[in-house]
Parts: C-alpha cells; sequence; structure tokens
C-alpha cells in the first residue's frame, strides 16, 4: 500500500493554538514602541480627541453612504442587509512584506489556474498522486460538465482573492482562497476614496500605492480575452441582481470598469453565440464577467438551480463564442480542502517552493491525516470541505464531550466533507472607535489577476475586522466593519502612480443601443403601470371610504353601494365576494394596509418597489426617496385603523404619487426608458378606466350616484361640473372620460399618448412586430371613433389594450424575433 | 442482437414558445459489447444552432436550439445497435465487497479508483444510514460482491412494486423507500443510494429494453419505452457489471445501452429549457424492433 503516502499533504511546521498565543500587534512592537511602516500614522491616530474621532468616524459613514445611495437598494426591499461599514484607519502593509506577500500572490495564481487546467483537462495530478482522487469526485463545485472545455482566453482564473491573516509572530498567512466570483474589489475601491480623502495629507506624505491601474488592465484583459472578435469586443458584468449583498458593489464596479450591468434575464443565447437583449435588438457580447459564481449560469446544464441563468450559455462557452471569467467551474479551488495540497504540487509542477504560508488545514478525506487530526481536534475549527452547513463552522475547544463524540462519529461517516483549520488568533491592528484607539484582529482580503505579461497584484485589498476572541473562521462573511488597505511606498521608491481612472469613454459602434437594456425598459414599463394602478386603488377606496364615514342617509348608503360596485369592477375584490355592511370597513381598511390582501395597495406597493429596484440606477436619487416613503405610507397602521385614519393615509399616497408623476414629467430626460415607463402609465390608466367604464354600462348606466363615484375616483367631477351644471347623466360621463382628448384622465387622451411615443421608439419601424404594434393600435383607436358606448365595447377596447401590452413585450423585451447587429 | 431503434419524444406547449435550448443524450453507446454503427436526430421545428460534443461520462451529447414561435417541438432518434452476448463472472467468484470500498480508497487514480467518481451522493442520489440499513442485510461480511448486489437486487424487486403512479420525475429516492413503490428510474437511484451508502462505486445507465409481445400477438407500435438500470464496479478484474432492479435480472442482449452518468440528472435523454411556454405535455413513444441485418 505504498501509494496511499503518495498524495499525503506535506506536514508544515506545527502551528500553534490559540491558547498559547497573544495575538501579533501591527502597531506597537514587543518594546511598545511604533513600528517602522506606523512611523506616520501612528503617533497621529492616538492623538486624536474624542470629538475627532467621532468627527472621523460621522464623515466616513457619511461618505460612504453617499456613494452607497447611488447603489445601495437591497436594504430598502427585502431587507437583505446594509451597507458595511468603514473604519477611516487603514490597515498598513509594510513594502517589505508587500513584495513578499504579492510575490506570494503571483505563484499562488499561476498555481491554482494550473490546477483548474489539469483537473478540467486530464487530471494527471491524480494520476501522480498530488491530489486524491476523492477531493475532485466528492466536491459538488467540481463541475463534470464543463470538463474538456478549453476557456477562451486560456486561463480558468482571471481574478482570485485571498483572504490573509497574520500568524501571532507577524506572518501573513493564506487563509482561504476565493475564485468563483471574488467580490470586495469595488468595496475596496469605494473604501479608498473615502480614506485617501479623510487622511489625504498622509496619504499623499506615505505615498501610498494606487489602485487605478489595477482597474485599467483589468479592463484591457477582459477586453482581450476573446481576441478572434477583433479590439472592440463587448464586454458585460453579470450580476445575480438587486437581492444579492453585493449587489451595489457590482454596480460600482461595473461603472468603473465601464460595462454595462446586466441580469441574466437581459441575456440569450442563439445559434451558441450570447447576446444582449436591448431594445433596438440583440447585441453580440464577447465576454462575460461573471459574479453570479457557478452555480445559476445555465439551467440546462446544471441541475436543480429552478430555471435561472442563460440556457446555452456553457454550449456558447464550450464551442468559444464567449469568454466567461472566471471560468465556471474555478470555484473548485475555492475549498480550503484543497490548501495542504498546494506545497507539493508547486515544487513538482513549478520546481519552486510556495511562497505564501498557510493556516494549518487539513482535508478529512483521508485515513491517516484523520487520525492525527481527531486526537487533538481541540486545536482546530471545523468546517465543511464544499457545500455550506449550517451546523458549521464550529470551535473544537468549545465542544462537550458528548458533542464532540456526535461530530467524530459525523465525520467517520462522510469525512470527504469536512475541514479542519488551526484556531489561530489573527493579527490586529488599530481601530477607531468611541472611546479611544483599540486593537483588533484583521482580515485583508488581497486580488490577483492573470494578465498576458503574468500576474498583477492590487496595490491594496479590502480588510474586515473581526472581534478578539472570536475564531476568524467564524466571523460572518458579510458584516462588521472594514478598512482600506495601504501600502506605503519604501524610502526612495519614486514610482509614478495613477489615481482611479474613470474609464475612456467607450469607443462604441452603437452606444444608444446599449443604454437601455430591454430587461430595464420592461421594468420601468410595469413601474408606470403598477404606479397607475396604485393610484387608481388609492383614489377608489378614497370615494368608498368618504361615503362609509357620518350619518347613514339613504343617498350616502346608495352611493356606498356604487363604490363597491366600482371597487368589484376594478378587480380590487374578487367578483364574488359579498361586503356585509358591518364588514366593509375591515375588508376596505385591509386592502388599504394588510400586506397580504392579494390586489391591496401594500401588495402592489411591493410589486411597484420590486419593479423599480431593478431599474433602480435609472431611477434618481429623488424619486427612490419618494419610493422609499411610499412604502412607509402604509406600515404601522395598527390592526383596525378608523376611517379618518385611513383617510389620511390614502390622501398622503395621491400626493406622493403626485409627486412621483411630477418627477417623472419634469426630472427624467426623455429617454427610451423614460418612454416605457411613460406608456405603462398610459396603458393601465385606459385599462383602469376601462374597466370602471364598462361597470357602469353593465350594472346600472342610469344610477346617479355610480356615475358620481366614477367622476370621483377619475378625479373629473369638477370638469364635469363646470360644463353640464347637473346630476351626472351615462352619456356625457362616457364623454368626458372617454371620448375627451383633452381631459388628461379620459381614454382617448391616453391613446394620443401612446401614439406619440411609439412614434419615438428605438429600433427599425419595419421590423419584427413593430408595424403590426402600431396597426393594432390604430384598430384600438377605432373604438373611440365609434358611438356605441356599451360594456361589451368596453371589455374589447381592454382586451386589444392588454393584446397590445402583450404585442410590446414580445417585440421589445423577450425578443422572440431575431434581429442581430 | 440487432435491433432498429425510433425514440420519439414530443412536447405540446400550454402557449407558444419563442425561443427554447436543449440537450439530448439519446446516441447508443459504442462499447465493448455493442455497437451503433447509424445514428441520426430528426427534430421539429428545424433548429438553429447545434452542437454535439461528447461529456466527461464519455456520452455524446447533442445541444440544439429552437428559435420562432413553436407549440410543439418533436425529437425522433433513430439508431441501428447490435448488442453482443457477453458473459458474466461467477458472482460467487468476485471479490468481498468490502475489498472494492476499500480500494477505492487510494488516494491516486488507478483504473480501480477512477470509479471512485461513482461512489459519493450526487444531484439526486442522497447516501445515509437508511439506505445503508436497508442494504445491510445483503451486504454481511466478505460477501462477494456481485452476489450480495443480486441479492439487493431481488430485494428491490420483491419489496417494491412497480407504480408509475406512485412516484413522478422529482419524487426523492427517500420517498421511494418509504412508499415501496415506483418506476425504473426510481429503483435504479434507490439502489445507487443504498449501494454508494455502503461506500461502493455504482453508476446509473439509461437506455432501452426490448419487450416481447405475448406468444401469438404482434408487436404493437410504440410499445418499448426508454429504461434505467445500474452498473456497479465488481473490481479490476470483473470491471463494471449491469444489473437490472426492474426486472430482476442481469442485462443481456435486450438491453441497449444509451448513456451513464452519476444519476438521471447526468444523463437525461432530453431536457430543455423554453421561453414563453405556460404547461406542457410529453409524449414518449420508444420502438426497440429486432432487425436480421444492419
Amino acid at each position: 500500500m505504498a501509494d496511499i503516502s503518495r498524495s499525503l499533504p506535506e506536514t508544515p511546521p506545527r502551528q500553534m493554538p490559540a491558547a498559547a498565543n497573544v495575538p501579533w500587534n501591527d502597531v506597537h512592537g514587543t518594546d511598545g514602541q511604533f513600528r517602522g511602516h506606523w512611523n506616520e500614522l501612528g503617533p497621529v491616530i492616538y492623538r486624536w480627541s474624542a470629538e475627532e474621532r467621532n468627527g472621523l468616524a460621522k464623515s466616513a459613514a457619511r461618505m460612504l453612504a453617499d456613494l452607497g445611495t447611488t447603489f445601495n437598494v437591497y436594504s430598502d426591499v427585502g431587507g437583505v442587509g446594509r451597507p458595511y461599514e468603514l473604519d477611516p484607519i487603514p490597515l498598513l502593509v509594510s513594502s517589505e512584506e508587500w513584495s513578499r506577500v504579492s510575490a506570494g500572490l503571483k505563484q499562488r495564481i499561476r498555481l491554482l489556474d494550473l490546477v483548474l487546467t489539469d483537473l478540467y483537462g486530464p487530471q494527471k495530478l491524480l494520476k501522480d498522486g498530488l491530489i486524491p482522487p476523492d477531493l475532485v469526485n466528492a466536491s459538488p463545485a467540481f463541475l463534470q460538465h464543463v470538463r474538456g472545455v478549453q476557456p477562451a482566453g486560456g486561463h480558468h482564473l482571471l481574478t482570485t482573492g485571498c483572504d490573509l491573516v497574520r500568524s501571532p509572530s507577524g506572518n501573513w498567512l493564506v487563509l482561504r482562497d476565493h475564485t468563483s466570483a471574488p467580490g470586495g474589489i469595488g468595496q475596496a475601491l469605494e473604501n479608498r476614496s473615502v480614506t485617501s480623502s479623510l487622511l489625504g495629507e498622509h496619504f499623499e506624505r506615505m505615498r501610498i500605492a494606487r489602485l487605478g491601474e489595477f482597474l485599467d488592465t483589468e479592463r484591457t484583459s477582459l477586453q482581450g480575452l476573446l481576441p478572434s472578435r477583433g479590439d472592440m469586443p463587448n464586454v458585460v458584468f453579470l450580476t445575480p441582481g438587486f437581492r444579492h449583498p453585493s449587489y451595489f458593489e457590482h454596480a460600482y464596479k461595473a461603472r468603473l470598469l465601464g460595462f454595462p450591468l446586466v441580469e441574466a434575464a437581459d441575456l440569450t443565447v442563439r445559434e451558441r453565440r450570447l447576446f444582449l437583449k436591448t431594445l433596438a435588438g440583440l447585441r453580440r457580447i464577447d465576454v462575460v464577467v461573471n459574479r453570479i459564481g457557478d452555480d445559476g449560469l445555465d439551467p440546462l446544464e446544471h441541475w436543480g438551480q429552478g430555471g435561472v441563468g442563460v440556457p446555452g450559455l456553457i454550449e456558447s462557452w464550450r464551442s468559444g463564442n464567449v469568454a466567461i471569467a472566471n471560468a465556471p467551474g474555478a470555484g473548485f479551488c475555492a475549498s480550503p480542502a484543497l490548501m495542504p495540497f498546494l506545497p507539493a504540487i508547486s515544487r513538482k509542477w513549478l520546481g519552486e517552493d510556495i511562497k505564501l504560508p498557510f493556516v494549518e488545514t487539513w482535508w478529512l478525506g483521508q485515513h491517516a491525516i484523520r487520525k492525527k487530526v481527531l486526537d487533538e481536534l481541540h486545536r482546530f475549527i471545523l468546517m465543511p470541505a464544499f457545500k455550506s452547513d449550517p451546523l458549521l463552522p464550529i470551535k473544537c475547544s468549545t465542544l462537550t464531550l458528548s458533542a464532540k463524540k456526535q461530530w467524530i462519529a459525523t465525520i467517520e461517516s462522510r469525512p470527504h466533507d469536512f475541514v479542519v483549520q488551526l484556531d489561530l488568533t489573527p493579527g490586529e491592528t488599530a481601530s477607531l472607535e468611541k472611546a479611544g484607539i483599540r486593537s483588533r484582529p484583521v482580515v485583508w482580503r488581497a486580488f490577483t489577476q492573470n494578465t498576458e505579461n503574468g500576474a498583477v497584484v492590487l496595490p491594496g485589498g479590502l480588510a474586515r475586522m473581526g472581534k478578539s476572541g472570536q475564531a476568524v473562521q467564524l466571523w460572518p462573511s458579510h458584516a462588521g466593519f472594514t478598512k482600506d488597505v495601504w501600502i506605503p511606498a519604501a524610502d526612495g521608491d519614486g514610482t509614478a502612480r495613477m489615481e482611479v481612472r474613470t474609464p475612456r469613454p467607450n469607443k462604441d459602434r452603437h452606444p444608444s443601443a446599449l443604454e437601455v437594456p430591454s430587461r430595464i425598459a420592461e421594468q420601468l414599463y410595469w413601474v408606470g403601470r403598477y404606479a397607475e394602478r396604485i393610484e387608481l386603488a388609492t383614489r377608489l377606496l378614497r370615494v368608498a371610504l368618504r361615503n362609509l364615514g357620518g350619518e347613514t342617509g339613504r343617498l350616502q348608503q346608495e352611493k356606498f353601494t356604487a363604490c363597491l360596485t366600482l371597487i368589484r369592477g376594478g378587480q380590487l375584490l374578487p367578483k364574488n365576494v359579498i361586503i356585509q355592511p358591518s364588514q366593509a370597513l375591515k375588508t376596505l381598511g385591509g386592502l388599504i394596509h394588510d400586506s397580504s390582501a392579494r390586489g391591496g395597495i401594500p401588495s402592489l406597493l411591493r410589486a411597484l418597489l420590486m419593479n423599480a429596484a431593478a431599474a433602480r440606477d435609472r431611477l434618481s436619487d429623488d424619486t427612490w426617496r419618494l419610493f422609499n416613503r411610499l412604502e412607509g405610507v402604509v406600515h404601522g397602521l395598527g390592526i383596525n385603523p378608523s376611517v379618518s385614519t385611513l383617510l389620511a393615509t390614502l390622501d398622503q399616497l395621491i400626493l406622493h404619487l403626485s409627486a412621483f408623476s411630477g418627477m417623472q414629467a419634469e426630472n427624467m430626460t426623455r429617454g427610451q426608458g423614460w418612454r416605457f415607463l411613460e406608456v405603462g402609465r398610459r396603458t393601465e390608466r385606459s385599462l383602469g378606466c376601462l374597466g370602471l367604464l364598462e361597470t357602469s354600462a353593465r350594472d346600472g348606466n342610469e344610477s346617479a350616484p355610480l356615475l358620481d363615484a366614477l367622476l370621483e375616483t377619475c378625479d373629473s367631477s369638477m370638469t364635469y361640473r363646470r360644463r353640464h351644471f347637473s346630476r351626472p347623466r351615462f352619456h356625457e360621463v362616457v364623454d368626458l372620460l372617454f371620448h375627451d382628448t383633452t381631459n388628461p384622465r379620459a381614454v382617448a387622451y391616453q391613446v394620443s399618448v401612446i401614439h406619440h411615443e411609439l412614434d419615438r421608439f428605438a429600433g427599425d419601424p419595419e421590423f419584427g412586430l413593430f408595424p403590426k404594434i402600431r396597426e393594432h393600435l390604430n384598430e384600438i383607436g377605432k373604438f373611440l371613433e365609434g358611438q356605441s358606448v356599451d360594456s361589451e365595447t368596453f371589455g374589447a377596447m381592454s382586451g386589444a389594450l392588454e393584446q397590445f401590452s402583450d404585442m410590446l413585450t414580445q417585440h421589445y423585451f423577450s425578443h422572440s424575433v431575431r434581429r442581430v447587429y | 442482437m440487432k435491433y432498429r431503434l425510433v425514440h420519439r419524444t414530443k412536447y405540446t406547449y400550454a402557449g407558444a414558445v419563442s425561443v427554447s435550448h436543449h440537450l439530448a443524450r439519446l446516441a447508443p453507446r459504442t462499447l465493448p459489447g455493442q455497437r451503433c454503427p447509424w445514428h441520426e436526430l430528426e427534430i421539429h421545428p428545424v433548429p438553429v444552432g447545434r452542437g454535439v460534443h461528447v461529456d466527461s461520462f464519455g456520452n455524446v451529447t447533442s445541444y440544439f436550439e429552437i428559435e420562432g414561435k413553436h407549440e410543439e417541438l418533436e425529437v425522433i432518434a433513430h439508431s441501428l445497435v447490435e448488442v453482443f452476448p457477453t458473459s458474466h463472472p461467477d458472482p460467487m467468484a468476485t471479490p468481498p465487497w468490502e475489498q472494492i470500498r476499500d480500494a477505492c480508497l487510494l488516494e491516486r487514480l488507478t483504473p480501480g479508483s477512477q470509479a471512485g467518481a461513482f461512489r459519493f451522493a450526487s444531484p439526486m442520489v442522497p447516501c445515509g444510514r437508511d439506505f445503508r440499513d436497508f442494504a445491510s442485510v445483503e451486504f454481511s461480511p466478505g460477501r462477494p460482491i456481485l452476489a450480495a448486489t443480486i441479492g439487493l437486487t431481488a430485494k428491490i424487486f420483491h419489496e417494491f412494486k412497480f407504480d408509475p403512479r406512485a412516484t413522478d420525475v422529482s419524487t426523492p429516492v427517500e420517498e421511494v423507500l418509504k412508499r415501496k413503490a415506483g418506476v425504473c428510474q426510481d429503483f435504479a437511484h434507490l439502489m445507487l443510494a443504498c449501494l454508494r451508502s455502503l461506500g461502493l462505486p455504482a453508476r446509473y445507465v439509461s437506455g432501452y429494453l426490448e419487450t416481447r409481445p405475448p406468444p401469438g400477438k404482434p408487436k404493437l407500435t410504440g410499445a418499448d419505452a426508454s429504461h434505467a438500470w445500474v452498473s456497479v464496479f465488481c473490481g479490476e478484474e470483473a470491471g463494471w457489471i449491469d444489473i437490472d432492479p426492474t426486472n430482476n435480472i442481469i442485462p443481456g442482449e435486450r438491453h441497449i445501452t444509451v448513456a451513464w452518468g452519476r444519476d438521471f440528472s447526468d444523463v437525461s435523454p432530453l431536457r430543455g429549457v423554453t421561453l414563453g411556454a405556460g404547461g406542457q405535455k410529453l409524449h414518449v413513444a420508444v420502438d426497440v424492433i429486432p432487425v436480421a441485418d444492419l
């Protein structure tokens, strides 16, 4: 059985367990003096007064918030998280340390890339016994379906992240690698823009390395990944969407790189080529920056991801028509299980010793290792090797005897699923706190990229802070304070360094085409429709409630009944629901404040916000703030709000919605996005009005209370009274709400606006469904010319408008007819 | 035996589909005991984009896209296949099952440990104590692997009811074990779960089984079906041996192998992602027609 020992990892020098250790203090040496790289900043931070500290913390938070409001939407919708906070004191890495670590990181990306190339190819590493086959076979991150694919551009890894931690003796050790969709560069750049201005004087004097060049190189590398597509390839930045905790960072980085931020739904594969759906048609895409990760890229090839992703993307990549960075399947290398095997691979395949030491780590899939580790389990943190496990990681020294027994049994039953890592005392650095400067443990995420001319390391990075005494493996990944990472120039180091630069203007062949991806247009279309739907519901409910309270004269009761008829007609309530007078307040109130009421205002608001959030970067900050407030209006009304409270709420809603229409009218550029918002609004308003007219015509066209309520809902009572000085009569009401092209609430008015905007839509007017859409709209116009004003006419026109909406969707959003350019 | 195969799959969509992407694994494999001199995919409507690659398990995989409104998709796989008689080792002469399990633990890639790719849980096959307990009656210490596997096959065959209404494609194996009923896919997954829970490499095989009409009756068109069984690794010498828990037999000339993988998700004959359809109706008809000559 000589083979067994072949792939056993080498034993690194035994690292000391936590208990026996004092953390490395980066600021002060054991003699209490500032360490060399702290000579400039050290004395400064300790001189800060409480007010200065407070002021700095506040400024950092405000500056970050200013950057964040542009992108941070997820905290408002769905509440996934909140923006990270920033400690303005940077993590300092001396230039000697930097040259050592950066050399190590350059070697590491080369090594990991080599591992991936081999494992997804000939698997010599397994035959040579350098990696145990089980480590690959048991890993769900090893994607069987991409084995054998040669990634366009040659590399599996374009950018990697590496978490580093200081050992008690001050050495930087690798804690873990991020290889699938390494996040944090955007955050690092945001932090840099804040700290470099807060501590600008020191930043300049210490000649801190600039980050801009890394980004420029990354842009160039990405553009060069598919050389066959010429020198102006189209690159997109693929994000999981606004619900993802890192969405703001994706948006920030995409903007700095100058690539459009897209979601899977924006992309489509046709004839094994990748395209972006834009309003002007399909646009060929050459390179994808993958921030989705390995799961969720292609539902056709990857089982069990619920249909999300771009069907055909893997095939497109397989056939060399698109480059994806990092390559699908690269996430395999992020498993800590691989770490102990890297030194031997480095020596055998690169002919070099591994330069960066790592935190003592063992994969438990091998019997001999497992035996050794289980004997001294208390030294370690137990972690999942591959998949996340809700019970892990766990600090073994805190386990009770019986819990430990249970864990050992679980490990023995599926040992390949576990890894242990030393419970190490992470090095600490200075942290800005209310009470003064404190010492806190810190992890540095460094970033490396592969380029044509070898690997490049970002001279900086993202530092995360933790609590003293908490094992670093147990820190939550999306919380806590972060820091900028500063690398001061060594004496006599006079390299010219650049600022973060905004991207060169994109010499795009069709600059306007990329301007509005179809999805954004679709989302704006629905923002328009929902805003209008909410307004109609609000007005209907307001009229009803106004007639509910007070004295119960016969007239009022009749009008209330009429309102209920309209509410049903407006589909706010299911047709068969009978409202008992005693229950009326409760039922109607529920539509206003109960978030579980179907079709009620809270659920419509949610739909509005979801659509708005996804089109976030097309809406002004003011608009966004308004939307946030909208949600607040209906919250916290209590269980049984009174009529007057409900009416006040509805009034407030109407005001907010009017403010939104005002902003749309006054502050939004008349681009393609605006046009879809407007058409959505007009379509919905027509549909709403037609629904009410249909109900009135069917359920009592002579009833004055109903016509009264109808006019009030459509905000046209005043106009009617001014024109007719009489009780409402059906034909006059229809005239005002249906035929009148001067009444901004009338159907005819909406249709003429839609006509007007349609003529200004992007794209070839003779292409695809567009001629049909125009023809269809002309047909809709004929309803307005005819003299019949019965419920059938209104119903038929509603149907025709819904059809119009479907045709728009088909032509502009789903791209069922191909148009390639 | 020589066969002409026709495998028709027809999707009827509830709404019109504007774009669809598909992966097909319908081409019979070429193996020591089987050859496939001719295979062709007939697709309606005509695809706009096509590609063929061999997946990481050696299965020929066809990719195609349909563009433009369609309410139906029909895929007809035509093949000619010859299956040769193969001999199987004496079950009692195969190595003890523990020896196979331990051989997979070898820490470098040897032909035997290559089988190790099939000994872990996979998307549709979990591992766990329930499965191990279910199988352990047959896997007594030292029992030869093939003998034990045959025992497990018989156990599943006798204790489980073949009932297409008991399960569907998405029924988890744990449920199959509870309900004691299912179809060939369920029995294959259950058997894989049992074998892998014991640490043994086993793979999912998709293919066809020639059915024979009752004596004197003509064979009906479309009467056959796609079928699934498992293959278990019995050591370097015996290699992989197929076994069919649905019929309690070791496959012979009437079993035609199309593809293998860790479970159904690796080899599903036809997968698709459509844009625009609501629901869909699926109609499958398979003909396995014995022929005199290819």
